[in-house]
């Protein structure tokens, strides 16, 4: 510390020593005027007084900093797993919340700790997302651990630059300098730059500035010291889980030289929802509400399981979509129907269900099978559902149908009949009120409700959209590796070559040096040099 | 099971010798209602449509002291997918004399059922199987209605019934196809509807005649003792009367007495055609409504014109009393009702009708009619906000 702080003091001492002439030049004035009036006071017999007034006005301030430095219990901003969070994510955030409320000042007595708190971080990550694996903090790639540690600065230097803009002015060999000073005023001086860096959300940025930190943190306060380790903690585990869950793996792609542009983190490209049913629940009635006459398949865009067929579908408060109308539920196929293979690579499902019917059983079956598409494996989201009701006309009684009907709040008898269907419904299949919409489609007349299923769908549009992105980072299939093994080939080989080509010209260098004279061998040696 | 009946029903349910019906079927296929139908009982039972009433299978015999038959009811299949019934139903099958399969008529993912069914025949060949294809009304449009007379015989014919809409004699026909890889002899299939009147689909024991007749091939005995004639007053009043009533309330279809006539398509003209027809009296709606309206006397219908008149300016021009309106539609309806039902059944009965006393028996129904609104209008909030404890 000293013999690094040394040539830096005598890089600075002449700057110093300007500066502190200029202070002395302009503290001069008040200096004496200072001395001047205490004198003056002494002369008409008030010194007392001004020696109590500042005794008191000092104890005064004494109190008010004790009170500004009292222990206060760091801020825990974790933020909550997002509805429709795979079980492995939820889990990891409960670790992590677990680990961030038993952080204490003493956990981060120095520097050295630090790396501790963030693997401890990343330890609860990794084992939520592969339990009972050894090698669970491993399981990832490298290109993804190097965009990780990018992303890991790049956060720690915007927080800088956005909160201090400031710093850009200033050289960090100052900084050490003088927080480097020796005795008290050094001491006041480093716990002052400390405080004003320490914001909490740039407390990791600081910290990552290593020299500042490793002498700022022996001097910081047991609160601001627990702040600053459930800081890293918090970031660790948001980075560590970004990481185990694969979002660095489809970024990975963007260090390919071939990738054109980078991927956005949100798609782009419109979701994928299946529409699902038994038969006779409405679901050919439903689709041709939505699309109109003029269906638009749209096959060869998205690949659909055999017996599938994709459309087209915009409207203002969904966006783009794209439908996938799968052949109606029988009793019998099991998990290899065709619509439950489409589900797998769907964004949403909407499953269709006739209101005025009491056996749920088959249906129940049914979304226990999509449960299980994602249930096998922890990382993974359950598909997001919507249970779009049909037939709300035949619910009793069943010959009138006088829309508009408000399902909220109506009295009429088929109003109530809506709401209790609805609500039975839900909860015989297990879909939460809000993701339930009630629909009638009648020949020759307009479909009721409509609106009631975009609002679902729009409800449940940023689960659909977290599952649209796990599907494409999803780890990738054999084809793709082989590709890129395939693509790594040249590169490979290009280092082989260079390596035996620099390996044969020494050698071949050498035997010209024992075979031939000094000129040989400063040949052999360029060539070999040269390769590279 | 056992807990709930008390010992004397439970011996008298063994040593009886009536025959069992076993009911199967999903929830809310019907099978209470065709228990209430055959038993002439309330239907209290019957429940709404989507949520299980039935939670376990039920014995019924009836009468209770002296069974002539006895309905063994099991649980709704494929409810919810974490009940196994399969027990019941094993003991049902060994128990039933006649297997009575109840499926809504536009339900087409039956497997489980045809399942059972299937197991049944193989292992009894000779059981006798009726299939009632219910909730017929599921398959209509806006304004269609149940065909009369009742159309329907069982046979590959009745997909093309004249007045049946073309998607349910389609989905009616799908539905046997589905039985057909049963052993023995094909099922009896009967389509039909039983309604409560609340829900306003005339008449509301629409296809129990061919039930009976399909009962009488089966259980002859049951059938001679327990078959009601569909002519009583009460009947009528309640299935033929009361569905129109409410149907002609709901829809606010106030009958136009135009040139001594009313339209083909109007409720009341419907309702005294059934009526007519269960009492034995034959043919088509001018010439009886024509026949009812001469009995009344013109000067009767120029005043029931006269306050049709009033009550249209009342509605349109104040603006208020739709519901005054309802409550007089079914008041006018129940009253031509009660008019054809005594009108027919003098007639029926060789009386010369009276004119005096069909204008008293008009204004004596539209008195009563008022009380028979509010019960059902009573009954058709009890209908929503029933609650089915499961």
């Amino acid at each position: 510390m000293i013999s690094s702080r040394d040539p830096l003091w005598r890089e600075h001492r002449r700057a110093l020593g300007t500066l502190a002439l200029i202070g002395v030049l302009v503290a001069a004035p008040w200096l004496v005027g200072l001395g001047a009036g205490i004198w003056l006071m002494a002369q008409q017999g008030w010194a007392w007084y001004w020696w109590i007034g500042t005794v008191v006005l000092l104890a005064l301030a004494f109190v008010l900093w004790r009170r500004l430095f009292r222990p206060v219990a760091p801020v825990n901003r974790l933020p909550d797993a997002a509805p429709g969070a795979s079980a492995a994510e939820q889990r990891a955030r409960q670790a992590l919340r677990r680990r961030v409320e038993a952080i204490r000042a003493e956990d981060l007595r120095d520097v050295n700790a630090v790396p501790d708190l963030i693997l401890g971080a990343f330890r609860d990550v990794a084992g939520a997302y592969s339990p009972d694996d050894p090698v669970a903090l491993w399981r990832f790639t490298l290109p993804e651990l190097l965009l990780m540690a990018g992303d890991f600065t790049q956060w720690g230097r915007d927080r800088l630059l956005v909160d201090y803009p400031v710093l850009r002015h200033i050289e960090l060999s100052w900084v050490v300098s003088l927080v480097g000073l020796g005795g008290p005023i050094g001491k006041l001086l480093s716990l002052y730059r400390v405080l004003r860096w320490v914001h909490p959300s740039s407390a990791l940025a600081a910290e990552l500035r290593g020299r500042v930190a490793s002498q700022a943190i022996s001097s910081l306060g047991d609160s601001a010291k627990a702040q600053i380790g459930v800081l890293l903690v918090e970031h660790g585990g948001e980075i560590a889980i970004k990481l185990y869950s694969g979002g660095y793996r489809r970024r990975a792609d963007e260090l390919l030289a071939t990738a054109p542009t980078p991927v956005p983190d949100t798609a782009a490209e419109p979701l994928t929802v299946l529409l699902a049913g038994q038969r006779n629940a409405g679901k050919s009635a439903l689709l041709n509400a939505l699309l109109g006459k003029a269906r638009e398949p749209v096959g060869l865009l998205t690949p659909t399981t055999e017996g599938c067929r994709a459309y087209e579908f915009h409207s203002e408060p969904t966006g783009a979509l794209v439908l996938v109308d799968c052949p109606g539920v029988g009793g019998t196929d099991g998990a290899k129907a065709p619509w439950l293979a489409q589900a797998a690579r769907s964004d949403l499902v909407l499953w269709i269900a006739a209101a005025n019917r009491a056996d749920r059983a088959a249906d129940q079956r049914a979304l226990a099978a999509l449960d299980a598409v994602t249930g096998r494996d922890v990382q993974l989201r359950r598909i997001p559902r919507i249970l779009v009701l049909t037939h709300a006309d035949r619910l009793d009684p069943p010959m009138e149908w006088a829309p508009p009907y408000d399902v909220e709040q109506g009295q009429r008898p088929k109003e109530e009949q809506m709401r209790e269907a609805t609500q039975a419904a839900c909860e015989q299949l297990g879909v939460a009120p809000e993701h339930c919409a009630l629909i009638a489609i009648r020949a020759g007349e307009p479909p009721w409700n409509l609106e009631g299923l975009y609002q679902a769908i729009e409800r449940v549009l940023p689960e659909s959209r977290h599952k649209q992105l796990e599907r494409a980072m999803a780890r990738d299939g054999w084809l793709k590796r082989a590709k890129d093994a395939a693509a790594s080939i040249p590169a490979a080989s290009d280092t082989v070559r260079d390596f035996v080509g620099r390996t044969l010209g020494h050698t071949a260098s050498g035997i010209a040096r024992k075979l031939g004279g000094k000129d040989g061998g400063k040949d052999g040696g360029k060539d070999g040099g040269g390769a590279p | 099971m056992q807990d709930t009946v008390d010992l004397d029903y439970a011996r008298a349910w063994v040593h009886a010798q009536a025959p069992i019906l076993w009911l199967l079927g999903k929830t809310q296929s019907g099978k209470t209602s065709i228990v209430a139908e055959i038993t002439n009982q309330a239907r209290d039972q019957v429940g709404r449509g989507y949520r299980p009433v039935t939670q376990e299978s039920r014995l019924y015999a009836f009468p209770a002291d002296q069974p002539v038959l006895r309905f063994l009811d099991t649980r709704g299949l494929a409810d919810s997918a974490d009940e196994a019934a399969s027990g019941e139903i094993a003991q049902a099958r060994e128990q039933a004399n006649v297997l009575l399969v109840v499926v809504r008529v536009d339900d087409l993912g039956v497997q489980d059922i045809i399942d059972v069914v299937a197991e049944s025949r193989r292992r009894h060949k000779d059981l006798p199987i009726i299939v009632a294809q219910t909730a017929l009304h599921l398959g209509y449009g806006e304004h269609d209605g149940h065909v009369d007379p009742y159309p329907f015989d069982g046979s590959d014919a009745d997909r093309h019934r004249r007045g049946v809409p073309v998607s349910l004699g389609d989905t009616m026909l799908a539905q046997r196809r589905l039985f057909d890889g049963i052993r023995g002899a094909p099922p009896l299939f009967v389509p039909l509807d039983f309604t409560r009147p609340e829900q306003g689909i005339a008449p509301a024991d629409y296809g129990a005649e061919r039930l009976w007749d399909v009962l009488a091939q089966t259980l002859p005995d049951v059938a001679a003792r327990l078959r009601r004639s569909p002519a009583s007053p009460n009947n009528i009043r309640t299935k033929v009367m009361l569905p129109w009533a409410v149907a002609a309330a709901g829809a606010n279809a106030v009958p136009l007495p135009v040139a001594g006539g009313l339209a083909s398509a109007s409720a009341q003209s419907a309702m005294v055609v059934q009526i007519a027809h269960r009492l034995g009296c034959a043919g088509d709606w001018k010439t009886l409504w024509r026949e009812l309206a001469g009995a009344l006397g013109a000067g009767f219908l120029a005043g029931f014109g006269g306050s049709w008149a009033a009550q249209q300016v009342l509605k349109l021009g104040l603006g208020w009393g739709t519901a005054v309106v309802a409550s007089w539609t079914f008041a006018i309806t129940w009253a031509i009702g009660e008019v054809a039902l005594y009108y027919f059944s003098e007639r029926a009965a060789g009386h010369p009708p009276d004119t005096e006393a069909l204008r008293a028996r008009y204004r004596e129904a539209l008195g009563e009619a008022r009380g028979k609104y509010k019960e059902a209008k009573l009954r058709m909030a009890r209908m929503a906000s029933r609650e089915s404890a499961p």
